[in-house]
């Protein structure tokens, strides 16, 4: 997991492990990335284990960002994290589009 | 405070359910119908499994997940657990803890072999046709279409091991189901706890599946959920269009709003907020609320109810409170000697509180019995099976307290004593069928206090001791004079004699003379004594007398010379004066206490105390179990707290004391072992009747 300083827009890699094991942690990181930037990027494609907190967890983003009229951008969900969600019902491209209104280079 | 690795969270509460599923799966063998066995015995693969998966042992979760799946027959009550079913179970129980304690000595080819066993039982006896499942997926006959569920989780469900997910997977192999996350209940990132549950679902289930079917796939999270339930009805045959088929091809959840099926009965979900999308409209006929009222009590009971604390800090917080004791006496000691009447008043105060202190942190490292009795059913299910002598193994006192370093030094005296009952005590079956006796042997561990004592009894309804073949082992090795006359219970103590066995093969399990002898001075480095009784033909009783604690003790304090000694108070019976006429018994060392004669030592002698003896000798009588010794000394000081100090390796070898004690003016003092001194007075007065006798 990396923030990126040198991008304009500061973009953060979420860790292979978001499951709730390792949430803690990464919960601790986006809040950090979410607290410093105007505009975020979070990058799901290293994600290889995934579980209800880790969808939480960017629901949970992504609605805190667009209360707060600074749009959080999610890209590049991995496979594992795309079969997650699509474990927990959000099983289509609408379904998704209105949790992550934001996303990029989708699911 | 360091914090407790993760890892290890999960090995202790293992070995918690370990225990249960371990206690499940025997008393399955003996009740194969009780179906609340069933469940508890999966609702610990259960956790194992998901708790294991949680915290990385990957192994553990697909092994028990194995497990579970081939013994889900015994589970839907198709199969019977038969005792091979059941062994084979322990097996895969005795793996899966190797696999979370140490798993270097675990190979997976006695895993597969363990699941391979298990499949055979359970699929030995395979229906031609499955009665249970088949109507519940077939195409629904009446109006019902199917259910619409509504699940709630409580918010520490993932914690727990728990995977909604899985359950969700798991509904879904009941037929095509349109899963709907409900998000309403998704807090700000900082109000959020990560690790808490705040996804609901919205479940329509597509299958004229009965209520029962739905309550297996959430039997193991029942209480720390709400599910609500309403029937679907149908009103056309459109064919629902299952999730998870279609991972592939993603299904249109637009149709979700198409009335492929018309709920009935409709009400609001009890204690749902409103939802975002997928509001249930039904009114649910079945709504469990898992008893919330004993749950959420139980929840609160459980916060505020245990917590786990590492031993360590138990034996540190008790080595505080024994200093603290130390200096309590000292400053009593030192108010006594003063006139100062407010520092009087302030030592007695802090000598209430100390006692107090002391009292709570003894109860805080008290464990029940019970924990330790667990241990030995399956000791006596394996034996019983390898032995072949079918034994009912009865427990009873669970529930008696001991401190837990007594717990931890109990359980190998306790193992010998079991091994020795069922394999020298409990006769085979045609010899038992032989005596007029049932084919099942009968061993009984049972626990219970007594005064300032813990008794641990070992009974069984075996042949009983015996006597003659002690006898003539302990002549022929020369422990005795051939002819020499001695009672019952003295010839039976030759049992704890080092390397004495009368057994006539030597098994793997006992024979060897090794054992006895190591339960005898365990129990007596415990400051506790050992008793047989027998009756020929019906059977054996082995009793262990147990002092509460180990840490600190009631003591009475006794003056022997210029030297001060401890006597464990739950060993003292009572103390009266020596009289002339005991003293005119001088070489006797006989007392008179109400018509019966016991012997005594006179500590004088026994310490070689210098100077010259007191006018008035005190005599306290003390006993283990039934034998009664009176201990002659100068003076009798009174009732002294005693906050026990092993004494040094150098000496190690004085087996009369057990330890030694500060006392409040700083100086020490020994504390005497009760049982070795009244097996020297026993030896002493035998020895004493041998010579008279010659």
């Amino acid at each position: 997991m990396a923030l990126n300083p040198t991008e304009p827009k500061w973009s953060l890699r979420l860790p292979a492990d978001c499951s709730i094991a390792a949430i803690r942690s990464v919960y601790d990181l986006v809040r950090e990335a979410f607290g410093r930037q105007e505009r975020l990027e979070i990058d799901c494609s290293s994600v290889d284990k995934a579980d209800v907190t880790s969808i939480q967890l960017l629901l949970s983003t992504a609605k805190t960002g667009e209360a707060q009229g600074r749009p959080v951008v999610l890209t590049s969900f991995s496979q594992s994290l795309r079969n997650t969600l699509r474990r927990a019902g959000f099983a289509s491209d609408s379904l998704i589009d209105q949790h992550f209104p934001q996303k990029k280079d989708g699911i | 405070m360091s914090a407790m690795d993760p890892a290890e969270v999960f090995r202790q509460e293992a070995s918690e359910l370990f225990e249960v599923l371990e206690g499940a799966l025997l008393d399955l063998g003996q009740c194969p119908d009780d179906r609340e066995l069933v469940d508890s015995a999966f609702r610990a693969l259960h956790t194992i499994k998901g708790s294991g998966a949680m915290f990385g042992f990957d192994k553990v979760a697909s092994f028990t997940h194995e497990f579970e799946t081939a013994f889900d027959r015994v589970r839907k009550g198709e199969i019977k657990p038969t005792q091979e079913l059941i062994s084979v179970a322990l097996a895969a129980k005795d793996y899966i803890r190797a696999l979370i304690e140490d798993p270097q000595s675990t190979d997976d080819i006695i895993g597969e072999a363990i699941l391979d066993d298990l499949k055979r039982f359970v699929s030995a006896d395979k229906p031609a046709a499955p009665v249970v499942e088949a109507p519940l997926l077939s195409p629904p006959e009446s109006k019902q279409a199917g259910w619409h569920l509504y699940l709630e989780f409580d918010s520490h469900i993932l914690r727990n091991g728990s995977n909604p997910l899985d359950l969700l997977e798991d509904l879904c192999k009941l037929g095509p189901c349109f899963v709907v996350p409900v998000t309403d209940g998704i807090p700000f990132l900082d109000e959020m706890e990560p690790e808490d549950c705040y996804l609901k679902w919205d479940v329509k289930l597509h299958a004229a599946c009965t209520k029962d079917a739905i309550d297996d796939v959430f039997m193991f999270v029942q209480d720390e959920m709400k599910l609500t339930l309403s029937p679907l009805q149908r009103v056309e045959a459109l064919a629902p269009v299952p999730l998870f088929q279609l991972s592939e091809e993603e299904p249109v959840i637009a149709e979700m709003a198409a009335p492929v099926v018309e709920a009935v009965a409709e009400q609001p979900v009890a204690r749902a907020k409103p939802q975002s999308e997928a509001k249930p409209e039904t009114k649910p006929e079945i709504k469990r609320e898992a008893a919330p009222a004993r749950r959420e009590d139980g929840k609160q009971e459980r916060g505020i109810a245990t917590v786990r604390v590492q031993a360590e800090r138990l034996d540190e917080l008790m080595d505080r409170v024994g200093e603290l004791v130390i200096a309590q006496a000292r400053l009593t000691q030192l108010a006594a000697s003063g006139s100062d009447l407010s520092i009087k008043m302030i030592a007695e105060e802090i000598e209430r509180l100390a006692s107090s202190l002391r009292d709570t942190t003894m109860g805080a490292r008290m464990v029940p019995i019970g924990s330790l009795f667990g241990r030995f059913r399956r000791l006596v299910h394996d034996l019983s099976r390898d032995l072949s002598k079918p034994v009912e193994f009865v427990t009873s006192g669970e529930d008696t307290e001991l401190d837990k370093t007594m717990i931890e030094c109990l359980a190998d005296p306790l193992v010998h004593l079991i091994r020795n009952a069922i394999d020298h005590g409990i006769e085979d079956t045609a010899t038992r069928a032989a005596n007029g006796k049932t084919d099942q042997g009968r061993i009984e561990l049972a626990a219970v206090h007594s005064g300032a004592q813990v008794l641990v009894t070992v009974k069984d309804n075996g042949g009983g001791l015996n006597t003659a073949r002690i006898r003539a082992k302990a002549e022929e090795q020369g422990l005795i004079a051939a002819g020499a006359v001695l009672t019952d219970h003295e010839i039976h103590q030759f049992l704890f004699h080092p390397g004495f066995s009368t057994a006539q093969t030597i098994s793997a399990l006992s024979g060897r003379g090794v054992g006895m002898d190591v339960v005898k001075r365990t129990i007596e480095n415990m400051r506790g004594s050992i008793d047989l009784s027998t009756r020929p033909g019906q059977g054996t009783t082995v009793t262990l007398r147990l002092p509460l604690t180990l840490a600190i003790i009631e003591g009475l304090l006794i003056r022997v010379g210029e030297g001060r000694y401890i006597i464990p108070l739950s060993a003292v019976e009572e103390c009266v004066e020596l009289t002339a006429e005991d003293e005119r018994s001088r070489g006797r060392n006989f007392l008179n206490v109400r018509g019966n004669l016991v012997p005594f030592l006179r500590l004088r002698e026994l310490m070689a105390a210098s100077g010259a003896p007191d006018q008035h000798q005190k005599t306290i009588i003390i006993s283990t179990g039934e034998t009664r010794v009176g201990l002659v000394a100068d003076q009798i000081i009174g009732n002294h707290q005693t906050v026990i100090k092993s004494l040094s390796k150098l000496h190690s070898d004085v087996t009369i004391f057990s330890g030694a004690t500060i006392l409040g003016d700083g100086t020490a003092a020994l504390i005497l072992d009760v049982a070795q001194l009244v097996s020297l007075a026993q030896s002493k007065f035998e020895k004493q009747h041998i010579n008279e006798a010659a």
